[in-house]
């Protein structure tokens, strides 16, 4: 009971272990390096809490497809459901063109709105996933979805993503990626909607916070160090109890 | 006034007076680090801070007399674009951040000179510009992901500043340290919590946000978000039991930076907090009033208490003037917790009215170090004596922190009293009554030192009368004459704290 429930909800408990691992190192440690390092992993959970808002049940990188048009995305996509309609026997073949092509250049920015109910699709999907196992990808890209994270969506979302995940053809770093690597073209090719070829997205949104998130880390850090370093210039010792000892003894020699 | 302010602008600034005001700076920041001479530096940060006074000057009219409005980025509609949204809320600490910024690059020059070593001067400006814009952006913007970044580019030039008072005393280093470590901490639990609002509701701009929240009412994500966002800006702010970072900082920071930080830094950060309780979150949630009643008040309360308790036994001047204003963010924190339009608006009274103490004396304490090296209340003997002119700023920014009638402290304190009374918080009158009490052990140290004991003897003879150089001398005399005009005419900071709560409750701005 208790390890299904934490299974699915696995990308929590990691960010919430890597939180408290942080946070305990911060504040235990007195070295003022292994401090930056427990206030990086603090951080770092924070990122992975983030992209995993983003994960969409079956959602593909959020890259668009290249037959979609050049990069006007919704003119191409009008253009595929019409290609769909026309030819109603040939979505394999699209879907492994779509496969194929997918490095070359799409990376135009994609339109994220449908009609379809997010809170149901997305709970649709999950069951299907649940019921049939990880092979069950194909299904879960079946149903029409959003990436549109309403509240209830998101365990849905989760639940769907940790089953992905437990199968490992697909983690969270590797969706973040925005390079399609061989991984992601294969879950690309597996999921690709075979009845109206509506692609379904990752949401892309969190992502580019939490780039913009890692580059505001990177900077806090670097000044951390910086003032180690200087820290280290000053009082020859980067322990917290040293440099207070020294600091006290500085006092009373003035005072 | 206002009409008058408008008829000076030129077109272009007045559409885009809003992104300019924080673009501005963080370019100059740019163009500042790459100059080779610190005077060079100087000018550009003047220059700059005029600009953005003029431009905050111009929002501020925008508003009162038309109402709130918002600046689109890039064109983009809201919510999905970022935009900027000036309303009575943020305006006054639009024109807060930049008067105060204006003023202490005024005074900068004599102070740095003293201070730090010649070849950081331009890299100190730049990240004085840097931490400038941060705290405008803070202010301006309408999107909850931008706030954090903005709120992380002040801070992290912050951390830059505070440790360039390493020069005089090497605590700078681990004081800027300890403010990295826990304003990284604040920082990360705001954007915890955003991420909170983010997947309860699908958007991050602050109006659609609260709309959305609005319509789905209660849930456990709001909460959470809601807990991690108080947190963190509870940090930020230096709400009472998560302010240990600041009177190190503020101590060891070289005088212009502590007069800065004092007047604005802690001010944004409580801006920031009272968007989100007020117009983000709606009033109607429980936990909302619960936070209010039984954590934002009392936590003021104590907070003014205690920390009067531990400014009368600081031996640092300005570690004392540091505690000092943790209390004084309890006077504004418990104003938030009253929670009533007039609770609300005699905070940001306090607000604007403590920007012009601890300006003025920080500024003063900064020319008292320039010219005689104070930096302990014992150094302050005689001060009355060896430089009249600035004892006297002191003296009156000393006497409008006690709230002496007829300065602006006591207008905030009385409209302060008032709210509270308003509903009935007797607790809270005898609290804003017995850290008055405390405000008075502490600042008549100092006045006792200044004014009743004789000046110490420099190699046998009286130590000679100084004056302070000019461009030292008029900010702080302006932030000197502003405590004691706003405590007579207290139009301009009224009617900004009015537009506040008017912004958040509805009516004329």
């Amino acid at each position: 009971m208790i390890v299904e429930f934490i299974a699915e909800r696995f990308n929590y408990a990691v960010v919430i272990v890597l939180m408290m691992t942080g946070l305990y190192v911060l504040f235990s440690t007195a070295n003022l390096v292994k401090k930056l390092v427990g206030l990086t992993v603090f951080q770092t959970s924070v990122f992975l809490l983030y992209i995993s808002i983003g994960k969409v049940a079956g959602g593909q990188p959020p890259i668009l497809e290249p037959h979609y048009g050049d990069g006007h995305a919704e003119a191409g996509y009008e253009e595929t459901v019409d290609h769909g309609g026309d030819h109603g026997g040939g979505q394999t073949g699209t879907v492994e063109d779509a496969a194929e092509d997918q490095p070359a250049d799409g990376h135009a920015p994609m339109e994220s709105e449908s009609e379809a109910d997010p809170v149901q699709s997305a709970e649709a999907a999950a069951e299907s996933v649940e019921t049939a196992g990880p092979q069950a990808d194909p299904a879960a890209g079946a149903a029409p979805q959003t990436d549109d994270p309403a509240p209830t969506a998101l365990e849905a979302d989760s639940a769907a993503e940790l089953e992905a995940g437990i199968a490992g053809d697909a983690d969270v770093p590797q969706l973040s990626d925005p390079e399609p690597d061989a991984a992601a073209e294969d879950i690309a090719g597996e999921i690709l909607p075979v009845e109206d070829e509506a692609v379904v997205y990752s949401n892309p949104l969190p992502h580019v916070l939490i780039l913009t998130a890692i580059v505001v880390g990177v900077a806090t850090l670097s000044v951390g160090l910086a003032l180690v370093v200087r820290i280290r210039e000053v009082y020859g010792t980067i322990e917290d109890d040293a440099i207070s000892r020294a600091d006290y003894e500085t006092m009373a020699g003035t005072s | 006034m206002n009409e008058f302010i408008l008829s000076l602008a030129p077109g272009w600034a007045l559409t885009h007076a809003s992104v300019l005001l924080v673009a501005l700076p963080l370019i100059a920041g740019a163009i500042a680090a790459a100059l080779p001479w610190g005077r060079a530096a100087w000018g550009v940060v003047v220059a700059v801070m005029a600009a953005s006074l003029f431009f905050s000057a111009i929002l501020t009219a925008q508003v009162l007399t038309g109402g709130a409005f918002s600046y689109t980025l890039g064109g983009w509609a809201p919510p999905v674009g970022i935009e900027y949204r000036i309303d009575g809320l943020n305006v006054g600490m639009l024109l807060l951040v930049s008067a105060i910024g204006f003023l202490v690059s005024l005074y900068a020059p004599e102070a740095v000179e003293d201070e730090i070593d010649k070849g950081k001067h331009p890299l100190f400006y730049a990240a004085f510009l840097i931490c400038f814009a941060g705290l405008l952006g803070v202010a301006i913007t309408g999107d909850a992901f931008n706030l954090f970044v903005f709120l992380e580019i002040s801070s992290i030039s912050t951390y830059a500043l505070v440790a360039m008072g390493a020069g005089r005393d090497r605590r700078a280093l681990t004081a800027a340290y300890n403010y990295l470590i826990l304003g990284t901490i604040g920082a990360t639990f705001f954007v915890i919590g955003v991420g909170f609002l983010y997947m309860a509701t699908g958007t991050l701009n602050l109006v659609d946000l609260a709309a959305r929240m609005a319509e789905l009412g209660d849930n456990r994500a709001i909460q959470v978000g809601f807990a991690f966002i108080v947190i963190g800006l509870g940090l930020k702010l230096a709400m009472y039991p998560l302010h240990v970072w600041l009177p190190n900082a503020y101590a060891f920071a070289p005088t212009m930076v502590t007069a800065f930080l004092a007047a604005t830094a802690t001010k944004v950060a409580f801006y920031a907090l009272a968007r989100f309780l007020f117009i983000v979150f709606d009033q109607g949630f429980a936990f909302e009033e619960l936070a209010l009643v039984w954590l934002i008040a009392p936590l003021g309360a104590v907070g003014m208490i205690a920390a009067s308790i531990q400014a009368i036994f600081q031996t640092d001047v300005r570690r004392l003037l540091a505690y000092s204003s943790v209390a004084q963010v309890g006077y504004m924190l418990l104003g938030l917790g009253i929670g009533t339009a007039a609770g609300v608006s005699a905070g940001f009274l306090h607000l604007f009215n403590h920007a012009a103490m601890k300006g003025a004396l920080f500024l003063a304490l900064g020319a008292a170090s320039v010219c005689y090296g104070v930096t302990q209340v014992k150094d302050l003997r005689g001060l009355g004596r060896t430089m009249p002119w600035t004892a006297a700023a002191i003296a009156i920014g000393c006497a409008s922190l006690m709230g002496v009638p007829g300065t602006a402290g006591f207008v905030s304190k009385w409209a302060l009293f008032n709210a509270a009374l308003d509903n009935g918080w007797y607790w809270a009158i005898a609290a804003i009554a017995a850290a008055s009490i405390l405000a008075f052990f502490y600042v008549g140290r100092m006045i006792q030192m200044i004014y009743l004991q004789p000046a110490p003897e420099r190699g046998g003879e009286p130590a000679p009368a100084l004056r302070a150089p000019w461009l030292v001398m008029i900010p702080m005399w302006i932030l000197a004459a502003a405590n004691i005009v706003f405590g007579w005419y207290a139009d301009l900071p009224v009617t900004l704290a009015n537009a506040a709560s008017a912004a958040i409750w509805g009516g004329a701005p």
